[in-house]
């Protein structure tokens, strides 16, 4: 199983370029957006400029991994996404399904509601297109 | 001593980092498991790092973090190693290459190994296993650190390994 689906993302990458595509298109200001897996592996990524893919992927990973704990801490059940808002843009971590990630950025003129509107419509998207290609069992 | 202290837990993926400190923690561990997708021979890995405390008989308080193991989580090494007392070296025994998995981990906390006090404790030793690999890669990295064997699953082999560390930091 768990061969099979690395086998079905190390192929699927450039299937999710349309979708990207598409979020790039609703939210403008989007300068990258990653699909990794939750142990930290980029799936596919579309990045402006010199963004360690890897490094990111693993950053990606640990975001959620510490924003999941947190919630667990606190009593506040499952987390649905992580926003980070800083001095120059934005990051948007959304979980896509249990095995993937999707972690997107934008420069500060896009607004954090639509930043996180695209994100977790383009997660749906992903989702939908992983499993018209990937029945699962 | 004055507590709190921070102790880091590092080794490569499945050693048994996080059973470890579930094993001696007296709080509930604090863990960032997530599903493993590459096959490391069980179902989830820790992606950022696992926490938990364990209070010495004369009230110190130490303060157990444990690491990714993968390499690519390195920049998690760098924030969890940062003014952390001891290092706590976690090699799996039945591993292909003891020796690059110790030189890896050596690497990524030299800082940490350089400032602090640290030990190696190897889970899996198969019977007559020669370790000498182990002190092979000491020596060549200058350090002068215990070796002990450990089951992370055995609260008393952590413990142990803890006196031992702890008396090393008593003394250094």
């Amino acid at each position: 199983m768990a061969g099979d689906l690395i086998a079905y993302l190390e192929s699927s990458g450039s299937r999710f370029e349309p979708i990207f595509d598409l979020l790039r298109s609703r939210a403008t200001d989007v300068y990258g957006a990653m699909v990794a897996t939750t142990d930290g592996r980029s799936v596919f990524e579309q990045f402006e400029g010199d963004l360690s893919p890897a490094k990111v992927a693993a950053m990606t990973s640990s975001t959620l991994a510490l924003a999941e704990s947190m919630a667990r801490e606190c009593g506040q059940k499952q987390c649905r996404f992580v926003i980070l808002e800083n001095d120059k843009g934005l990051v948007v971590v959304v979980r896509i399904s249990p095995e993937l990630i999707l972690m997107t950025l934008s420069r500060r003129a896009t607004s954090v509601g639509l930043l996180l509107a695209c994100s977790r419509a383009t997660a749906r998207l992903i989702v939908d297109k992983i499993l018209a290609d990937y029945p699962r069992p | 001593m004055i507590g709190p202290y921070k102790i880091v837990f590092t080794g490569p993926t499945g050693v048994g980092k996080t059973t470890a400190i579930a094993s001696i923690s007296e709080i509930d561990p604090v863990t960032t498991e997530m599903a493993a997708v590459e096959d490391i021979g069980k179902a989830t890995t820790t992606a950022a790092l696992d926490y938990g405390e364990l209070t010495l008989d004369q009230g110190d308080k130490l303060k157990l973090y444990g690491t990714p193991g993968q390499p690519r989580f390195r920049f998690m090494w760098q924030i969890l190693g940062h003014n952390a007392l001891a290092v706590v070296f976690m090699i799996n025994g039945e591993a292909d290459d003891v020796a690059a998995d110790l030189q890896c981990y050596l690497e990524g906390f030299a800082e940490a190994a350089a400032n602090g006090v640290g030990i190696v404790a190897v889970n899996r030793v198969l019977p007559g296993q020669d370790l000498e690999p182990v002190y092979q890669v000491l020596e060549a990295a200058g350090l002068c650190l215990p070796v002990v064997m450990m089951d992370p699953r055995e609260r008393k082999d952590v413990l142990k390994m803890m006196d031992a560390l702890l008396t090393l930091m008593e003394f250094s």
